[in-house]
């Protein structure tokens, strides 16, 4: 058990800069989730709390201690990779009791080890089979029990689910979940799957080319994105984006939105009056998530929903409900938006259909800094992320 | 290998087919005449040599050539027969095979997973040992022999071999283990597991395929090497190549075809052994580095 801090930590490969200063901290006990589109620095993270890689300058601590300069055999973590990484020449209790031989344990003792953890991964019947007789989902949970059998102070995990096709991968994600429950060890997990972010996390970090975006609960990531980056990666469908002009009214705002075709629709906003005095008269863009953006026939709760009217293109039944797709007003009506409709919906595609926006759940951006300026929400904080630097407003 | 569906041929499919085999089978008799040649002349008295026919089955098996290659086969005026110097093969030979391999795997390992500052330098280096020519170093690694004692021995030769061997089996062995995945080694680095336990556990049972590489290319090379063998033994010390050389030069009135075919293949029996063995695996060996290095 311990936490884990990263502090500061920058590392370049050549002339790029892949991590640019990086600041997470991870209490004990915690299953902390790094997010982000690929190629934007989690492994080499990763890389950096394992002691593969050498920082360019920053340390990790953990418990406190400053493990920077020890050898990864030294800091108390294992590892769970991508590829699995299992030895190919050895059986699977050979596998997941390699890192005891090291450790001066007796065959027979390593044996027990790995039979305890084999239990607990339903791997039992396949301890002396080769890692090539098994399915990617027994691969997968060999790495596992080689990290279990360790008993480490931190886990690492390297996108571990994502060579496994979709179904295994619910059913994994829920083993290492319990897991997680049942040891309560710190864990790091790297994903680009915000699904899994979003299930896993006690805290996520969303990152984006080397840098922090937002550090917070899946609750927090999701429902008061810090910027446009994290409101639209974080869930699916995405966010939807709308770009109208702030206007003051007294203690809210009037958003006037000019649609594709030409015609002007408006929400009133509660944003407070020092956000709306700021604001008035200028550009900016509202986030709406799917869920919020819903048909007459969605069961709406009073008070909440303001109604605009909206040109529907395609609608796609999904079953449970129906997947409206419509035109949004930014970059000149390029952009997507998607909609939850009721199953049944009588709206119908080509016509204008009125859709019932929560005024409760939207989010407002800086269209320049693309940071966020009002998260319904958190209503409590408005007026406050304007002049507090929005970026780390959930940070710690 | 699966069967897969070849569906119908076309004419001119067939026909070049046809081409193909017909030229491999021109080649493969080609090939192979000699062989039969010498094995058939081999067990034929020598009259009936003297007689002519050479691709003639033999009338009566004679093996009078195999018995006086092996046994009474002189070199100078010594008369052993051939197995004094099919011992000093083998010994010279099975060292020169063992020893590189070794090393070499080692080094491959070090110089692919578990690279150090100048390890591509290094690398460099060895890999331009496997392209000096060879009459380039003969003279100076004699006096170098010469100047440490081992000059026209067994020994002194089987060191030979072994140093000009590294280059080689370093090159197989590193760039069999630089298609490795590296997360093997950084899973085994997180786990506190060392150098040597990884080498010996997990790298050096997993390049078999590539050992038998090195083994056939040791064995054969050392075994049929006539330069390094002939310059730095003496009579005593001699491989079987300079033996073979010797008898059928030194033959003088008729000469004794039979003896010297017999010879001939008693000299190149351990490679062929060794190819049958491990050629298996040679090709698979071939095939792994083709396709990953
Ligand atoms: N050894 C290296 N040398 C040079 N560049 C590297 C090296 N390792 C990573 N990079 C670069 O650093 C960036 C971040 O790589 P990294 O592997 O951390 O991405 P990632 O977030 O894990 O992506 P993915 O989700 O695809 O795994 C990439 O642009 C990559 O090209
Ligand atoms: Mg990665």
């Amino acid at each position: 058990m311990a936490t884990l801090e990263i502090v500061n930590v920058r590392k370049s490969f050549g002339a790029v800069e892949v991590l640019k200063g990086v600041d997470i901290k991870a209490e004990d006990g915690e299953f902390l989730v790094l997010v982000g589109p690929s190629g934007c620095g989690k492994s080499t993270l990763l890389n950096s709390i394992a002691g593969l890689q050498s920082n360019d300058s920053g340390e990790i601590r953990i418990d406190g201690e400053d493990v920077s300069n020890l050898h990864p055999k030294d800091r108390d973590i294992a590892m769970v990779f991508q590829t699995y990484a299992l030895y190919p020449n050895l059986s699977v209790w050979e596998n997941i009791a390699f890192p005891l031989e090291s450790r001066k344990v007796a065959k027979k003792e390593r044996r027990k080890e790995a039979e305890r953890v084999a239990e607990l991964l339903h791997l039992t019947d396949y301890l002396d089979r080769k890692p090539r007789q098994l399915s990617g989902g027994q691969r997968q949970r060999v790495a596992m029990g080689r990290a279990l059998v360790r008993d480490p102070q931190v886990f690492l995990f390297d996108e571990p689910l994502s060579n496994l096709d979709a179904k295994l991968r619910v059913v994994m994600r829920t083993e290492i979940k319990k897991m997680h429950r049942t040891l309560g060890t710190t864990m790091v997990y790297v994903t680009h799957d915000q699904i899994e972010a979003m299930t896993l996390a006690t805290k996520i970090v969303v990152l984006k080319g080397g840098e922090v975006q937002q550090v917070g609960s899946p609750d927090e990531v999701y429902n008061t994105p810090a910027n446009m980056f994290v409101a639209g990666f974080m869930g699916s469908p995405s966010m939807n984006f709308l770009e109208g002009t702030l206007r003051q009214a007294g203690q809210e705002a009037r958003m006037d939105i000019v649609r594709p075709d030409g015609g002007v629709v408006a929400l009133v906003l509660p944003v407070g009056e020092a956000l709306a005095q700021e604001f008035d008269g200028r550009k900016v863009i509202i986030g709406v998530r799917p869920e919020a953006m819903v048909d007459e026939e969605s069961e709406t709760k009073d008070g909440t929903y303001q109604q605009i009217d909206w040109p529907l293109e395609i609608l796609e039944p999904t079953g449970a409900d129906t997947i409206a797709v419509l035109q949004s007003n930014l970059e000149g009506g390029e952009e997507e938006m998607v909609a939850r409709f009721a199953a049944r919906t009588s709206a119908r595609p080509g016509a204008m259909v009125q859709l019932n926006i929560d005024i409760s759940a939207v989010v407002l951006f800086d269209p320049d800094s693309e940071k966020a300026i009002y998260h319904a929400a958190a209503p409590e904080e408005a007026g406050k992320l304007v002049h507090l630097h929005p970026a780390r407003n959930t940070a710690g | 290998m699966h069967d897969i569906v070849l569906g119908e041929r076309s004419t001119t499919d067939r026909i070049l087919r046809a081409l193909v085999y017909a030229i491999l089978i021109g080649f493969v008799l080609f090939y192979l005449a000699p062989l039969y040649v010498m094995v058939v002349t081999s067990v034929k008295s020598l009259e009936e040599i003297l007689a002519g026919g050479l691709l003639n089955l033999p009338k009566k098996l004679d093996f009078y050539g195999w018995d006086e290659a092996w046994n009474n086969a002189c070199v100078g005026t010594e008369c052993r027969g051939m197995a004094p110097f099919m011992i000093n093969s083998l010994i010279a030979s099975t060292l020169a095979t063992i020893i590189p391999t070794a090393i070499g795997a080692l080094n491959g390992y070090a110089l692919s997973l578990w690279r150090f500052k100048g390890s591509e330098l290094f690398f460099g280096m060895l890999l331009f040992g496997a392209f000096i020519p060879f009459q380039i170093v003969l003279l100076p690694m004699a006096s170098f022999l010469g100047w440490i004692g081992w000059s026209s021995s067994l020994t002194g030769l089987t060191f030979t071999y072994i140093v000009y061997g590294l280059p080689f089996t370093t090159l197989y062995f590193r760039n069999f283990f630089v298609s490795f995945p590296i997360d093997l080694v950084n899973a085994a680095k997180i786990d506190g597991i060392g150098y040597f336990r990884f080498f010996w556990r997990v790298a050096l049972p997993s390049s078999v395929p590539i050992m038998i590489v090195s083994v056939i290319w040791q064995f054969t090379n050392t075994w049929n090497d006539f330069l390094f063998a002939s310059t730095m033994t003496k009579l005593e010390s001699a491989t079987v190549m300079v033996a073979l050389n010797n008898f059928v030069e030194v033959a003088n009135g008729v000469k004794r075809y039979n003896v010297d075919m017999a010879a001939a293949i008693i000299a190149g029996l351990p490679t062929l052994v060794v190819y049958l063995v491990a050629g298996r695996y040679f090709l698979r060996g071939l095939m792994a580095g083709a396709v990953k290095g």
